[in-house]
């Protein structure tokens, strides 16, 4: 009797409350149930998929693969202190387990997953239609950005629309090309219909400004030209700088030339400023000279990359007048870290180095894209359309703002030579030249030739024969070896 | 509803319930307690009124008296080495007794799950430490005391850290990605915390459950093994007082020391590197000669560390009230130097018995530690990265000072580590109490219920402060001085209420328990990171220019029911079932609960009549067993897709993100683990020689698995169950009495297991899974693979270098091999070198474990040696892509000198060629080039004590004195220091050396003093 009564009484107490007693949610961090609600959890994730650009464009993998694998820069040999996976993709010996080169994979994948989570449940979601179309117009955008970033770095790719639940629906093949540019094609259409232009939009949000000037790329790359030039015809609302110099400084973030930039700020302790314009400087006992931050020591990996080439400076036509040369590039002279070295004249690219407060944390803003761009791309459209005119006018808007003279000569070999020329130069250090490369079907020829002229040159000792033997292999990246060896329905492009 | 809530109530419901005892007649016993063989009175039996709990103890001289209810009472009287022996009263006064020894102590009392049961009527799988077995070990955990004692656990100290690192494995443990760490008992209290900072002078004995009969009833934590710890509790007697301290000194054993370059060795590599690469000679590098030996910097940051350690133990009692406390201060320097450890530790056990049928305790122990140990132990830590600094940097300045840095050119910027030991400020401390309060009232005759309350209570802090004085590799110096401070706290309470009622009816002898139990858990974490202070002077967070904070919180909660039935007939059938039911928050609402039932039988063969009389065989039992015992080590939410934060800026502005971070698998469960074992048990020659073998077989299946899935979905890994492992094997003990004289004996006991485990399904879809803390080029070190044991070894298979031009045309190669460089194997055959070529290339797992003590009596004088070892495991040594890294950044090995300089000196073809771009696949694809067998067998601890004679009216009890060395010696082939090495402890990352920490050799001196 007694012993019952103890044991019913302990028993209901426990039993009374224990589902409850096993409920535990985490405290720390929301869950599903109860987010993707209202109008504020749609913002929050909307900006969430914003964020991995910042991973991927203050990354090795964004000058690597699109810079420093071009005749446009080089990394500084160290001697000291070999990190291979950036120097082996500029030198054609990178593989499928080459770090950096993965990078650029997973970030573009952590936008297109969010973006997918947010387009999976916003459409049961009960707030205002023009917010919601604002908010789909973004997320569709940042998507088809981030398979137009994949889709020419490693072909068709597998092609992830809704959001992964399980290993089986995490596990997708690859898709073709082809399947690849429909989708940024309509997603990239839609956005345009759906967002607001710049002047109604939060300053650094996509815009349909932004939307059609992907679209017009998109286009351009798949060489339909007057399909590009509607697109980009439809980019209203910009201008140039007046000085090429202003367009890159963290005071004038998102200026009237700017169409979509990534953004960065400093002294914000939640790890949100840039860190990029450091990999770009030598190694010295002194960065603060050439970063323009305050001091610090930095380790080897992390500084001597993206070097500017004698090729490229030999192919400013006009050094003393055009404005970008001295914008753009530095020269150093002085003691270096790196043994039996010191730096004469070494040029580094000086157009992102500006004023910030804590080593290692700048507040330099990326362009992906601005206006000057979308003139080069319409000049290229109208120049494969023989309207060699227009081409040209499109394109002395951009000399004439650097300070160089009007283009006169006609032809459409020399006037598309001219236009790829003048990305060069215009873009120089905007992550646009080895995809201009690719894109144009210049890259085999012109990097054989520029390796060849390496190779023969002694202060390059340190390049193997194996090196610069280019073709069209190499004009993709591997998909990642990481990736292969946990789904081996993905099909490693040919060479790897 | 909190624990103290309940216990309120329970408190309350038995103080309700406890009734006037019904009048019987009382009675006074005293006599006399003798042994058999000497006729001498045996000192503190344990004489206790069967079926309560109330008892006493005899003197030093074997008298006692107790007070009994009943006059018809049964008196149990037990000792150590002697037989146990029932005594019915039947009114008597005075009853004196004779006990019988047994040296095997076959009726030892074994502490198993939620009781206690004699040895002779177990049927499962137990073993039991005493705490005299390990009395005399100078390490400051008892785990590394276990070491060789114990079948089935391979106890492995992988680094010698002060204080820490010790691995434990029961029966070959093993699982994917959940964990395999023992679940500890301590006192009933089933702690979260870990048991480094438990004093080991509290501990009265050990219990190891093995098979699944024993674990079950710990149900969804015991798929790793039980371990049960008992403190030492007071008995009614004279007071006691104990004494007992050692303190000796630490040193790094010669055998095992990195064998680096010396300064005129080093100043010829660089020169024979830069002459290679057709650079121009530094002119510090261009006359080799004119340097000796320069600064051995392993020798720079070690030393002699001294050890101390005092134990005070005070105890005392009557029939109604008995407490024991224990005081423990233990100081440990570390051989490298600013390492140490030193530790503060009380516990305090007491009983009251208000009542004959009422026994109340409470146990407290705090302690407080504290260690300097930050960032010397494993990859990137001091230990290996000192060895790379340069042998022509100088230790000291002209006027004695240490340096800051010590750089040659052409080599990374490295600090004078000896100085960044010196000067980092390193404060970690941690505060623990562990306390249980428990009331076991006696209802009826036989029958108890019991409630106990337990806590588990830790705070810990960890700060590190790096001034401009410290540095690490590849920096130098830091510029900018910063901090780190995490901190956290956690509160674990388990509430348990049992019921247990045992009854003997005409030979069929029935003990059965009921209960149900609480746990829950909660933890808090801060991490605050503080960087760019001005200067050295102020260190606090507060004056840092920079600070960035995180913190998390973590919970969990368990809930179960459980019951046992031991029963057996005539002593000699023996049968034991029982069933555990589990519901776990860590788990969704579908899987949440899991049933964990377990089944054992035995027979005691040598107490049947059938059985010849064997004069040679004294005792034999046979038993087997079956169960199923569960893996909850998983996340705490891990069934939650959660959301979390991913700002973002636009303009000026911050933008609050958020994102799902994980892929959950809302019907995630249980891994549940079903074990067969058989046993025998053998005594022969009365006793003299007793044998114990064990076969098991156990499936896990539904593994808990992180299951890596492709990053193009967004996320990493899934968090599911999947894939089945099977383990097997066996083990063998035997305790022999080699010698049993007067003056002198000698006692030996080794045992030998042979584990073995085998993936039968993985379910990935590529079915392996690459892990480890190796290279990431090939994704990891271990791979776990279907048909093969969990986590081999996994790498290129290094077949020397390519000696020549004609050897280089006619084999596969990588894009970057040259003539000269390593030479891989074409695993897959298609004619390229390329991470494909990726394999297994050893096994971590050893074929056999073994551990054997022997001990001498002579006279006055005690001898002991420990050894033990382990056979057939393979050790990859990582720190090896440093220590003989051809880019000459580092100092390196000296038989780094036999490297391939030319067709013509091909040398060992373990290095390969100094050719500029070509050295990162021989570094950085880890491979059979650095993998060593790693069997060992260690001498584990010698012993040598003295014990002198006292007289009876001596101010003593007891007084010994001893001297002892730890880790005495190590025979293996490994290079390394530590054969045991183990830089993870997961199933799926065994077998690294990434430079750890020196296990120490150890001299003491110590005294037991009793009063």
């Amino acid at each position: 009797m007694k012993i019952k009564t103890i044991l019913v009484g302990i028993m209901s107490l426990a039993l009374g409350s224990c589902e409850d007693f096993l409920n535990i949610p985490p405290e720390n961090a929301v869950t599903p149930e109860n987010f993707f609600q209202t109008e504020s959890d749609f913002q929050q994730a909307v900006d969430g998929v914003y964020e991995p650009l910042q991973d991927l464009y203050d990354s090795q993998a964004s000058w690597a693969m699109a810079e420093m694998r071009s005749d446009n820069t080089h990394y500084f040999y160290n001697v000291d202190f070999r990190f291979p996976p950036p120097e082996e993709i500029a030198d054609f010996l990178n593989g499928s387990e080459n770090s950096v080169s993965d990078d650029r994979y997973y970030a573009n994948y952590d936008i297109i997953a969010r973006a997918n989570q947010v387009l999976a449940v916003i459409d049961e979601a009960n707030f205002d239609q023009a917010v919601k179309d604002n908010f789909k117009g973004q997320v569709l955008f940042l998507r088809a950005m981030a398979y137009f970033d994949l889709v020419r770095f490693y072909g068709g790719v597998p092609l992830h629309l809704e959001p992964a639940t399980s290993m089986e629906s995490a596990s997708l093949p690859r898709s073709s090309e082809e399947e690849v540019y429909n989708q940024i094609i309509a997603d990239a259409t839609t956005a345009t219909t759906l967002l607001p232009n710049k002047g109604n939009q939060q300053a650094g949000r996509a815009t349909s400004g932004a939307a059609w000037t992907l679209l017009g790329d998109v286009y351009l790359t798949l060489e339909q030209w007057s399909n590009a030039e509607d697109a980009l015809t439809n980019v209203n609302g910009y201008s140039l700088l007046d000085n090429y110099a202003l367009i890159f400084d963290p005071a004038n973030k998102n200026h009237e030339e700017s169409i979509f930039e990534i953004q960065f700020l400093e002294n914000t302790s939640l790890g949100l400023h840039s860190y990029f314009p450091y990999y770009f400087v030598p190694l010295t006992d002194n960065h603060a000279q050439l970063t323009l931050g305050p001091s610090g020591s930095q380790s080897a990996p992390q500084s001597g990359w993206n070097i500017p080439t004698e090729d490229l400076l030999s192919a400013y036509e006009d050094p003393d007048n055009d404005e970008r040369f001295e914008a753009s590039i530095g020269f150093h002279t002085g003691p270096s870290l790196v043994s039996d070295t010191s730096y004469v004249n070494l040029p580094y690219i000086k157009k992102y180095q500006h004023s910030h407060s804590i080593f290692g944390q700048t507040n330099q803003n990326f362009p992906v894209y601005r206006y000057a761009e979308v003139l080069l791309m319409l000049a290229e459209a109208m120049n494969e359309q023989e309207r060699f005119t227009e081409a040209q006018n499109y394109l002395n808007q951009v000399r004439n703002r650097a300070g160089l003279d009007n283009y006169m000569a006609t032809g459409q070999v020399d006037l598309r030579e001219a236009i790829l020329h003048e990305r060069r130069i215009e873009l120089a250090f905007e992550n646009k030249r080895w995809l201009d490369l690719v894109r144009t079907g210049n890259a085999v020829e012109i990097m054989n030739a520029y390796g060849a002229k390496l190779k023969s040159n002694p202060d390059y000792y340190y390049l193997s024969s194996a090196t610069y033997t280019v073709d069209q292999n190499d004009l993709l990246f591997p998909i990642p070896f990481l990736e292969i060896q946990v789904n081996p329905d993905l099909e490693q492009n040919p060479g790897f | 509803m909190g624990i103290f809530g309940q216990l309120l109530l329970v408190g309350l419901c038995l103080a309700h319930e406890v009734d006037p005892q019904k009048a019987q007649m009382a009675i006074n016993v005293s006599g006399k307690v003798t042994s058999s063989s000497d006729g001498l009175g045996i000192p503190a039996v344990s004489i206790l009124v069967k079926g309560t709990s109330t008892g006493t103890v005899a003197d030093l001289d074997g008298n006692y008296t107790i007070d009994l209810s009943d006059e018809n009472g049964i008196l149990v009287f037990s000792s150590l080495g002697y037989a146990t022996q029932e005594i019915a009263v039947n009114g008597r006064a005075v009853i004196d007794v004779v006990m019988e020894e047994d040296m095997q102590g076959l009726d030892e009392v074994v502490v198993v799950g939620y009781g206690t049961q004699s040895t002779r009527h177990l049927s499962s799988s137990v073993s039991r430490v005493n705490a005299d077995d390990f009395a005399d070990l100078p390490v400051a955990q008892f785990a590394q005391k276990l070491q060789g004692k114990v079948s089935g656990v391979q106890i492995a100290q992988t680094t010698g850290t002060p204080g820490g690192g010790v691995d434990i494995r029961i029966r070959g443990a093993a699982s994917i990605t959940a964990g395999n760490d023992p679940l500890f008992v301590v006192d009933g209290n089933p702690i979260v915390g870990g048991i480094s900072n438990i004093n080991p002078n509290e501990i009265e004995s050990i219990s190891v459950l093995k098979d699944a009969s024993a674990t079950a009833l710990y149900g969804s934590r015991a798929a790793n093994g039980v371990v049960l710890i008992e403190t030492k509790k007071a008995v009614a007697g004279e007071t006691r007082v104990d004494y007992n301290a050692y303190s000796g000194i630490q040193q790094v054993p010669q055998r095992g020391r990195p064998d680096m370059m010396n300064a005129r060795e080093f100043a010829t590599w660089k020169k024979e590197i830069a002459e290679f690469r057709g650079q121009t000679v530094h002119p510090d590098y261009e006359n080799p000669n004119e340097y000796g030996e320069g600064t051995d910097w392993y020798d720079a940051i070690t030393q002699l560390a001294p050890m101390q350690d005092h134990s005070l133990s005070i105890s005392t009692g009557t029939e109604t009230f008995s407490t024991t406390a224990t005081a423990g201060y233990l100081n440990q320097d570390g051989v490298i130097l600013g390492s140490g450890y030193e530790r503060f530790s009380l516990r305090v056990n007491t009983d009251f018995r208000p009542h004959e049928k009422l026994n109340i305790g409470f146990n407290v122990a705090p302690t407080y530690s504290q260690n300097t140990n930050t960032g010397v132990d494993g990859v990137g830590s001091v230990v290996n990265e000192t060895l790379q600094t340069s042998p022509l940097a100088p230790l000291r300045n002209p006027d004695g000072s240490l340096t800051l840095t010590a750089t040659s050119p052409g080599m990374f910027p490295t600090p004078n580590y000896a100085r960044t030991l010196r000067d980092r400020v390193v404060d970690n401390s941690d505060t623990r109490i562990l306390a249980n309060m428990f009331a076991e009232y006696q209802i009826a005759n036989g029958l108890f219920i019991k409630t106990s309350g337990n806590i588990d209570k830790g705070d810990s802090r960890n700060f590190t402060f790096n001034g401009t004085t410290t540095g690490t590799r590849g920096v130098g110096l830091y510029d900018i001085p910063f901090s780190s401070l995490n901190q956290s706290t956690y509160l674990s309470w388990v509430n348990e209420n049992i019921l247990n009622y045992q009854v003997d009816v005409k030979g069929h002898s029935f003990d059965a328990i009921i209960g149900f139990t609480t746990q829950k858990f909660q933890q808090d974490y801060s991490t605050i990171n503080a960087s760019n202070y001005p200067d050295d002077k102020v260190q606090t967070i507060g004056a840092a220019g920079t600070v960035t904070a995180s913190s998390d919180v973590q919970e969990w909660s368990l809930l179960s029911y459980l019951a046992r039935l031991n029963y057996n007939y005539q002593g000699k059938y023996l049968l034991s079932a029982s069933i555990r039911r589990d519901g776990s928050s860590r788990f969704g609402a579908e899987n949440r609960w899991g049933n964990f039932p377990s089944v054992s039988v035995g027979w005691i063969l040598s107490e049947e009549d059938f059985m010849p009389e064997i004069e040679a065989v004294t005792f034999l039992k046979l038993r087997t067993s079956y169960g199923i015992a569960g893996n909850f080590n998983i996340g705490n939410y891990t069934h939650i897709p959660t959301i979390s934060t991913a700002n973002y800026v636009f303009g000026n502005d911050i933008a609050a993100g958020r994102r799902v971070d994980n892929l959950a698998d809302q019907e995630i469960g249980w891994e549940s683990n079903k074990q067969f074992n058989i046993g025998v048990d053998l005594n022969l020659l009365n006793d003299r020689i007793d044998f114990t073998y064990n076969y098991y077989h156990k499936t896990t299946s539904d593994l808990l698995f992180n299951v890596r899935v492709p990053q193009a979905s967004g996320f990493s890994n899934i968090q599911t169950n999947i894939g089945e492992l099977q383990f097997w094997g066996h083990e063998f003990s035997v305790g022999s009495s080699n010698i049993q004289k007067k003056d002198f004996t000698w006692t030996t006991d080794f045992n030998i297991s042979f584990d073995r485990n085998q993936v039968m399904s993985m379910g990935t879809r590529t079915s392996e899974l690459i892990t480890g803390p190796g290279s990431g080029l090939i994704g990891g070190s271990h791979i776990t693979t279907e048909g093969q044991p969990i986590g081999m070894l996994y790498g290129m298979i290094h077949e020397g270098v390519y000696n020549n031009q004609e050897e280089f045309d006619n084999s596969p190669k990588h894009s970057t091999s040259q003539v000269g460089t390593a030479k891989f194997r074409d695993v897959n055959g298609d004619e390229v070198i390329t991470v494909d070529d990726a394999t297994i290339i050893g096994n971590p797992h050893p074929d056999f474990i073994f551990g054997m003590t022997n001990r001498i009596q002579y006279r006055d004088f005690d001898f002991s040696v420990t050894l033990s070892g382990t056979y057939g495991n393979d050790v990859l040594r990582g720190s090896e892509q440093t220590l003989t890294n051809l880019d000459g950044v580092f100092n390196v090995l000296s038989n780094v000198k036999d490297r391939w300089r030319s067709p013509e000196e091909p040398g060992s073809g373990r290095y390969g060629s100094l050719a500029a771009g070509t050295t990162y696949l021989e570094r950085d694809w880890w491979g059979s080039q650095m993998l060593y067998d790693a069997s060992h067998l260690y001498i584990n601890n010698i012993t040598l004590g003295y014990r002198f004679s006292l007289h009876d009216k001596s101010f003593f009890r007891n007084l010994r004195v001893y001297g002892s060395v730890q880790n005495a010696h190590v025979f293996t082939d490994y290079p390394g220091a530590n054969p045991q090495v183990s830089q993870s402890q997961a199933s799926t990352g065994l077998g690294i050396d990434g430079g750890s920490y020196p296990v120490p050799r150890t001299y003491t001196l110590g005294v037991n003093i009793g009063f």
